[in-house]
């Protein structure tokens, strides 16, 4: 499972690199910001992206937005990483295409299965 | 007479009088009139009482109705464009001028705007604390977790202090936005006719895990199985999670909390009673302060942030609810939840969404 994973804070991309390949047994490919993401992405062939919502430049949505544009991107399972929690927001959030939002912080242990839930349940 | 007059007449406060009698504006000041972007000189028709302060004076005429002789003075907060007033109304008597009643505009749009900046602050802080902290509880999260190998027996205890207290710090920030959020007037209520035994239950099964945790039980006295309010579900179980957590928290192990619902004629009444060291009479005035944690035992130890009282008094205030509490110490304490029925609500006391 190749997860596309955009995310600008350095130390959480880390984080999430090493709780996803190590305790979740996925492969991750990791970009910065928006425009490095979107520099790779007509070859890329992920099964999920992981999105960070708020981030310098184009944010989560508005990349999301321009991934969609490519069809061979058009359909992948895309879910939000974000520390804004009001409920209004994740709702507002999952109206942009996404199947799921994760809360940071998240529990390094349980997100590969966090982010496996969230596939089941779209695919269900 | 004339004297006082010509005081209200220069008052920088704009000010509006009423016939005691009919409620109709006799008088508006020079400040009331250079508000309504009138010429300041005294004596003003009335006629021209621009549209704002007519709809200011409609809103007096109203809470006028609300007083009697013997009301102390009372405060209504009107808006206009980008500026706030706190309107402060006076009956005959008091004011001074016999069968006038004076209603003063004070200029409060700094203290609402401080206000506001300090709420952005709040949430820019905590949104931001957040970013840290997700990179902090990962790390350890992950080290405990063994992503790193074994590690000796006391670097794991204190990786798992650390990694306790970070937990502590993010529900401390839950906390505060919730506060936040309800101060704002950004919570939403979504408020429904409940029976109060399901919310009873669903509050009691939240705190399953805590219950085993600390070997407490939960005993159920319903005295009014037919019990309704008119709040929010969702929100009303947040109040009893918590008092239900503290009660259990609080309690010694083997021990049972009591949750009890009765009719108590105007109100309903949802208390939550525990066995625990009880709260010394010096310290009960403190309870529903900030930050506050009472007795002697570790903070960190009980996993409490010291805003869940203010939490539950700020949400029950907004759904017409009251919180009050009785403690003995050695013997335990009282929580009552009293929420008024749904037929006592006047419409326009039902908090609206937003």
């Amino acid at each position: 499972m190749k997860i596309f994973h955009v995310e600008d804070d350095a130390d959480i991309r880390e984080i999430a690199r090493m709780s996803l390949e190590m305790v979740g047994g996925f492969h991750v490919d990791q970009y910065e910001h928006a425009d490095a993401a979107l520099a790779v992405a007509a070859e890329a062939r992920p099964d999920v992206l992981l999105l960070d919502v708020m981030m310098p430049g184009m944010t989560g949505p508005q990349l999301l937005a321009e991934l969609r544009k490519m069809d061979h991107m058009a359909h992948v399972p895309a879910i939000y990483m974000t520390a804004r929690v009001q409920p209004q927001e994740i709702e507002a959030f999952k109206k942009t295409g996404a199947v799921g939002v994760i809360l940071k912080p998240f529990d390094p242990v349980t997100l590969g299965q966090e982010i496996t839930e969230m596939l089941q349940s779209k695919a269900a | 007479m004339q004297e006082a007059w010509t005081i209200l007449d220069r008052q920088p406060d704009p000010v509006l009088v009423f016939d005691g009698q009919t409620h109709a504006v006799r008088f508006q000041n020079r400040a009331a009139a250079r508000l309504a972007g009138q010429s300041a000189a005294a004596g003003v028709p009335l006629a021209d009482l621009c549209g704002w302060l007519r709809m200011s004076a409609a809103k007096v005429a109203t809470l006028l109705e609300t007083m009697d002789a013997e009301s102390a003075p009372k405060h209504l907060e009107v808006s206009h464009c980008d500026a706030h007033f706190d309107v402060t109304v006076q009956l005959p008597g008091l004011s001074g001028f016999p069968d006038q009643i004076v209603a003063a505009f004070h200029d409060i749009t700094e203290r609402r705007n401080a206000e506001r900046q300090k709420q952005e602050l709040v949430s820019t802080v905590s949104h931001e604390l957040r970013s840290p902290l997700t990179a902090i509880k990962g790390a350890m999260g992950l080290v405990l977790a063994g992503s790193a190998g074994a590690l000796p027996e006391r670097a794991r205890d204190m990786v798992q202090i650390a990694h306790r207290n970070a937990n502590r710090l993010i529900l401390i920030i839950n906390d505060i936005l919730d506060l936040d959020k309800i101060a704002d007037g950004a919570m939403v209520f979504d408020n429904a006719h409940t029976p109060l035994v399901e919310v009873i239950d669903a509050a009691v099964e939240a705190v399953a895990g805590y219950r085993q945790r600390f070997d407490v039980k939960a005993d159920l006295v319903i005295e009014a199985r037919d019990a309704v309010a008119f709040i929010d579900p969702n929100r009303l179980v947040q109040v009893l999670v918590n008092l239900l957590s503290n009660a259990i928290k609080f309690s010694p192990a083997g021990a049972a909390v009591t949750v009890r619902l009765q009719d108590n004629g105007a109100f309903n009444r949802i208390s939550v009673t525990d066995r625990g060291e009880g709260i010394p009479a010096s310290e009960q005035r403190f309870l529903f302060d900030r930050f506050v944690q009472i007795g002697t035992r570790n903070r960190a130890a009980t996993g409490g942030t010291g805003l869940g009282l203010s939490i539950v008094q700020a949400i029950l205030d907004k759904q017409n609810g009251h919180i009050t509490f009785t403690s003995q110490v050695g013997v335990g304490t009282t929580f009552h939840v009293d929420l008024p029925k749904p037929d006592a609500v006047p419409d326009s006391d039902i908090p609206k969404a937003g």
